[in-house]
């Protein structure tokens, strides 16, 4: 046994270690049931910075003019977030987030689909507007077999951001990696010098690397909320923007259960667009709240000294069951480099209207609930039953139809409509400003509160609607549309 | 109850724990006292060596540190408790202690290692529910984790 100073020196090192780590552990609670000394929720970025390159498209393999023809091959990838270990991921051709699919409005899409992945899949196309027999649900395809093929074949009717994503056991294949973005060009588009599609998740590691499936109570009652944040698979992404110049960031949330509330500390955002293309009058905000499933478009001018750095926050957002409570946490950076040359030109201020649906009486209502089932577990609910015995709801082709989705439940629910937009007429009884109105395809249901909407059911065949916290549409908390 | 921290050396091996002042021990620790009810190998004393990994020569064994407990929330009646794992340990199992008003702290569950929440649907009654938890690596416990404290009624 060795002695001397050297040992008493690091006995007294392990003496205060320990005990300042047990003091910390021993911090009470207050009234609340608010530790003192929380511990990190999430994990901060860990790794090197890497500059975020633009997504880069899958090259189309038709001549043909206004067709764009892909593979698109879910498959196993290795992939290393931060300073984990190597990960396995699902990928779509070996990325995550998967391909970046790049079209213009009007263009046939034809995406060659091959499932090497260990087990069935589907690909759901978020948004879009296409056949049923295209939109990668249960209610219409067979699951692609491991091994299998098949081609999925629609026109972009509409401008905008959309995703895909599996639509069976979806909450774990997504999780592990299978999703990615699908930008649609109008024909015209809004001047800016950095443009970039931002696909923000979460992801949670096991300690060895794994991406955990576990469903414990709070992914079940939250849904899956990872310990890393991801911009474009990223948990340290740096995006180096001109000083002055106009930024565009389009943003899709396509984390399994956390909600982003999106801040650039400093600048103030005008969203220009969301689920179904560019908003009739653009406004200005501070913070851009996205429930999963949701898309953004915004625009800013980066304000600040050349070489500085801002690090944009995703903000607390209280979602039901004290979720609020959340610190902010850091989601990249913004570097701002050589100046513009010119000062920016000002941002738009409007686009083109939308049609404006009518309105009327209200044709259905639904109502999301949550409750303990016998064993203790909380089961999620539409007119309180789970999928599928929620009865379908049938509508005749081509009919104008107002909705109510109540929210009967303490939490927050996105309620995702599939094949076709919905302009939200009314938040909890508050009906939506004329100058407001948007396309949109998933739209946060507040807690105790409901929305009122109204779409044109006009492509036959059955559609789903369903929560977009993935564990909770999974568990039960999903219908279907019989448009006939 | 106050939290009390101590601190005792046992051949050489400095071990920090802590616990409330009633010495509300576990289940299965054989101590009433403050340090054994709060000890990191659950009342069984933890093997120690010297510097030089005692007298087998094998390394000395590695403190398990505690869980933190983060927040207690109501939900639907009852309480759902979230805590955060030892980032520097894997533990093989978590344990759920739970007391009400005036009662001794018990095993509530026995979690997976890497759970770190729980939704206590028996905790219903109009009362304050107090929560602990510490971390099983093999047959070693961490020593407790801070309390939390709330009544779902409130």
């Amino acid at each position: 046994m060795s002695g001397g100073v050297s040992s008493i020196a690091r006995l007294t090192s392990v003496v205060a270690l320990s005990l300042g780590a047990v003091l910390l552990a021993c911090g009470a609670s207050d009234e609340h049931g608010h530790a003192h000394q929380p511990g990190p929720v999430v994990a901060p970025p860990t790794g090197a910075e890497a500059e975020l390159e633009a997504l880069v498209p899958v090259p189309n393999k038709s001549q043909t003019p206004g067709v764009v023809e892909v593979d698109l091959e879910a498959k196993l990838g290795r992939k290393v977030y931060g300073d984990a270990p190597e990960t396995e991921v699902w990928t779509y051709n070996g990325t995550v987030p998967g391909a970046f699919l790049d079209a213009k409005v009007g263009d046939r899409l034809v995406v060659n689909f091959k499932n090497a992945l260990p087990e069935p899949t589907t690909v759901h196309w978020h948004g879009v507007r296409l056949p049923a027999a295209m939109d990668g649900t249960l209610a219409m395809q067979q699951p692609v077999p491991a091994g299998g093929t098949f081609r999925y074949e629609f026109v972009l009717k509409d401008a905008g951001l959309f995703w895909f994503h599996p639509h069976m056991r979806s909450d774990i294949q997504v999780q592990k990696g299978l999703y990615g973005a699908l930008r649609v060009r109008a024909a015209s588009e809004p001047e800016s010098d950095v443009e970039r599609v931002l696909v923000l998740d979460d992801i949670k590691l096991e300690r060895d690397g794994r991406v955990s499936e576990t469903l414990d109570d709070n992914s079940r009652m939250m849904g899956r909320e990872g310990n890393t944040l991801l911009v474009n698979g990223t948990s340290n992404a740096r995006l180096t923007v001109p000083t002055g110049g106009v930024v565009r960031l389009r943003l899709v949330n396509v984390a399994n259960g956390r909600f982003f509330k999106v801040r650039v500390p400093g600048h103030t955002l005008r969203v220009i667009g969301s689920d179904g293309g560019f908003v009739p009058r653009p406004y200005d905000t501070e913070t851009v709240l996205m429930s999963p499933g949701e898309r953004y478009d915004v625009l800013f001018v980066a304000k600040g000294a050349e070489g500085s750095e801002i690090t944009v926050m995703n903000e607390p957002h209280e979602r039901g069951h004290e979720s609020g409570m959340r610190p902010a946490s850091p989601l990249m950076k913004l570097r701002l480099g050589a100046p513009r040359a010119t000062p920016a030109p000002p941002l738009p201020d409007a686009f083109a209207p939308i049609e404006r649906l009518p309105e009327g009486p209200v044709a259905h209502t639904v109502t999301l609930d949550e409750k303990p089932n016998a064993n203790g577990d909380y089961v999620f609910t539409i007119d309180g039953k789970t999928f599928p015995d929620v009865p379908p709801i049938v509508i005749p082709n081509g009919q104008v139809r107002v909705w109510e989705v109540k929210n009967d439940s303490d939490m927050e629910h996105p309620f995702h409509l599939h094949g076709f937009f919905f302009q939200v007429l009314a938040r909890s009884g508050v009906a939506t400003p004329a100058d407001r109105l948007l396309w949109k395809d998933t739209e946060i249901v507040p807690s105790k509160g409901s929305i009122r909407f109204v779409a044109r059911f006009d492509e036959p065949g059955s559609w789903m609607y369903h929560c977009h916290i993935l564990e909770h549409g999974e568990l039960g908390m999903m219908g279907e549309i019989k448009v006939q | 109850m106050r939290n009390v921290v101590w601190v005792v050396m046992v051949s050489g091996a400095v071990i920090v724990g802590c616990g409330d002042d009633k010495g509300g021990g576990s289940s299965g620790t054989s101590g009433t006292t403050s340090s054994t009810s709060a000890s990191s190998s659950g009342g069984d004393p933890q093997p120690a060596g010297d510097d030089a990994g005692g007298s087998s020569g094998a390394p000395a064994p590695q403190a398990v540190p505690a869980p933190t407990m983060d927040r207690l929330v109501k939900m639907g009646g009852a309480l759902h408790v979230m805590w955060v794992n030892p980032a520097s340990a894997a533990c093989d199992a978590i344990e759920l202690e739970r007391k009400a008003d005036g009662e001794a702290f018990a095993v509530a569950y026995t979690l997976g290692g890497s759970i770190d929440n729980k939704h206590d649907g028996q905790a219903t009654k109009d009362t304050t529910y107090t929560y602990r938890t510490r971390c099983k690596v093999g047959a070693a416990y961490s020593p407790y984790s801070n309390e939390i404290a709330r009544n779902p009624m409130k």
